[in-house]
């Protein structure tokens, strides 16, 4: 069975990219504008692993990645953000993996592959 | 005591008063002060003296003294003086006609102004507190007035200078060449005179700290001025490169997918989209370079590493995109081989460095830029150099500010970077500048390897 990725991005060009991305990588994506409708559809969705942007507005990527842990503590989450200054802020660390944003996705790709392998 | 004595002397101190509260520089007024003091038509004593009050060492300090150097020279001033008649225009005289360098350059003065006599001792200076002039003698000079007795005053008139009932300081005054006896009158004139002088002086003097406090508050403000607006800048700049980022990341990725797409079915289209790959890959670079300086650099990651192997492909790497004809030259120590740093970081530095330099000599037939290492001390050394014709002397002291740049497409960011990264290092980065011939960067890092195994060795054997 195809491996369902929950993408939440406030940046429609990057979230319909790793739609894109991923789609061709072989997995299911379903994508975010923010993080609170993503956190209302998570239970419905039951996505394998989560890729969660952190500058967003209404709710913080960081605030996101909190009430995710606690519903589904083993649902993988990968913290992706523009700047790598956030690897030395506490709050990612209950994240499972962590991204500086870039054009190339290679290493994305390889974090998810990863993880989900973990996970089995 | 008759009246007309004593309208002559309230009219003295009149015109005495007058050009002291014309007076507008301290320095010159102790000049007037003491002038007054010792010419014949004013208080017409041989010579004077001011001493001010060092409140925070509890000195009083000699400032200034004022008198011929010989009984020659006050015979001459005396005579010249007599036949000027200044009576009447005292005031104007003692603005404009006192011979400033000569006074400055007489013994006596030579020899007050590099008195301290410290009131915790033995002193007549203790006076000061006391709100009268006196007449004294030799006798009453106490230990720690060597530098009267040095000056040979016998006798002599002793007045403080009290201003708004403190002491600031005190005139000391004899008649050393004539020998005319000092009398009540005179004393109370001088002290009067004092009183007068001592206000001024004060005034003069919190007007001084008061123009160098606000000067030093204007500069600091500006200072904090300058600092919030480079802060701001730093800001700004951070929000907005944030934005190009993210804008490029999208636009970038999906190139990518229409290249991939267009290789095999549309050459042509594939090579249009390389090329605007390849623009779009400079300006997201570029914002990579912003913001690693407006957001600060990302926490390094250190490790012992190959610096000549990461010279050498780094020069192998900027080779290939630099087909031009320019010549490498390498000079690497094998005492310096490895270093202990972030290898990234270290190989972004000669990036920034090899690219200016290659930007120095691009319009050189006989381009060069030289590559070296070596070990001094407790420093790794790398120095690159090139014979670009150096920095202008005049630009000089701003090529390692952020956003300073000559060229018409820099961003002179390249130099910040560079400085930030080996500070991160602990290093320091130096520039020999041959204004002319080329410019040489040299990077010193502490070779943190070497201080280890030392501090081992030491362990061991102590
Ligand atoms: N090797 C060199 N020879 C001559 N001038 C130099 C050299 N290196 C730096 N400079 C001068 O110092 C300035 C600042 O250099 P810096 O690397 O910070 O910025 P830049 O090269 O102008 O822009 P950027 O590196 O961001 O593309 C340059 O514009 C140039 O005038
Ligand atoms: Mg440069």
């Amino acid at each position: 069975m195809k491996k369902k990725i929950m993408v939440v991005d406030d940046e429609e060009s990057i979230r319909f990219l790793y739609e894109e991305e991923l789609k061709d990588e072989g997995y299911d994506v379903v994508s975010y504008p923010d993080a609170l409708s993503a956190i209302d559809d998570f239970d419905n969705q039951k996505p394998d692993l989560v890729l969660l942007d952190i500058a967003m507005p209404k709710m913080s990527g960081l605030d996101a990645l909190r009430i995710l842990k606690e519903k589904s503590p083993d649902t993988p989450i990968i913290m992706s953000t523009a700047y790598s200054h956030y690897k030395q802020d506490f709050s990612t660390w209950i994240a499972d993996a962590y991204i500086v944003k870039s054009p190339d996705l290679t290493e994305l790709k390889e974090k998810i592959k990863e993880l989900l392998k973990l996970n089995n | 005591m008759d009246i007309d004595r004593i309208v002559e002397e309230w009219k003295l101190l009149y015109e005495l008063g007058i050009a002291i509260s014309l007076t507008t520089d301290l320095k010159k007024l102790l000049h007037v002060v003491l002038t007054a003091v010792t010419i014949g038509d004013g208080l017409g004593f041989n010579r004077a003296a001011i001493f001010l009050y060092n409140r925070p060492n509890n000195t009083m300090d000699g400032v200034l003294g004022v008198a011929p150097d010989s009984i020659q020279e006050a015979t001459t001033i005396w005579n010249s003086l007599r036949n000027l008649d200044i009576r009447g225009r005292m005031a104007s005289w003692l603005l404009n006609e006192i011979n400033i360098e000569a006074q400055l350059n007489s013994n006596f003065n030579k020899t007050i102004s590099k008195s301290r006599i410290s009131l915790q001792k033995d002193t007549i200076f203790k006076n000061i507190n006391q709100k009268q002039a006196f007449v004294f003698d030799a006798s009453n000079l106490g230990g720690d007035d060597q530098i009267l007795r040095e000056l040979n005053f016998e006798q002599f008139a002793f007045a403080p200078l009290i201003s708004r009932e403190q002491p600031i300081g005190a005139i000391v005054a004899d008649n050393f060449y004539n020998k005319r006896p000092i009398e009540q009158d005179d004393i109370t004139t001088l002290f009067l005179f004092a009183n007068q002088s001592a206000i001024a002086i004060e005034n003069l003097m919190s007007i001084e700290t008061y123009k160098n406090m606000s000067k030093r508050l204007i500069e600091e403000q500006q200072n904090l001025i300058h600092q919030k607006h480079i802060f701001n800048l730093g800001r700004a700049v951070a929000d907005i490169t944030h934005e190009i980022k993210n804008a490029l990341i999208g636009a970038i990725g999906f190139l990518d997918r229409a290249r991939k797409i267009s290789a095999d079915s549309n050459p042509q289209v594939y090579q249009y989209l390389e090329i605007v790959k390849k623009e779009l890959d400079r300006v997201y670079n570029l914002t990579l370079d912003i913001n690693r300086y407006a957001k600060g650099q990302n926490r390094s990651v250190k490790k012992l590493f190959d610096l000549e192997k990461l010279i050498l492909d780094t020069i192998e790497a900027i080779k290939n995109i630099n087909s031009s004809n320019i010549q490498f030259i390498t000079d690497l120590s094998e005492f310096a081989k490895y270093l202990y740093g972030d290898p990234d970081q270290i190989k972004q530095v000669l990036i920034n460095l090899i690219k200016n330099s290659t930007e120095a000599i691009a319009n050189k037939k006989d381009g060069l830029i030289k590559i070296s290492t070596y070990k001094e001390d407790k420093f790794i050394v790398i120095t690159v150099e090139d014979n670009g014709g150096g920095i202008d002397i005049k630009f000089l002291p701003y090529v390692f500010k952020p956003f300073y740049s000559t060229k018409t497409h820099g961003t002179g960011l390249g130099l910040s970077i560079v400085r930030e990264i080996v500070q991160e290092h602990n290093g320091v980065i130096s520039l020999d500048n041959f204004v002319g011939k080329g410019a040489k960067f040299i990077i010193k890092i502490p070779n943190l390897v070497e201080e280890e195994k030392n501090e081992k060795k030491d362990n061991g054997s102590g």
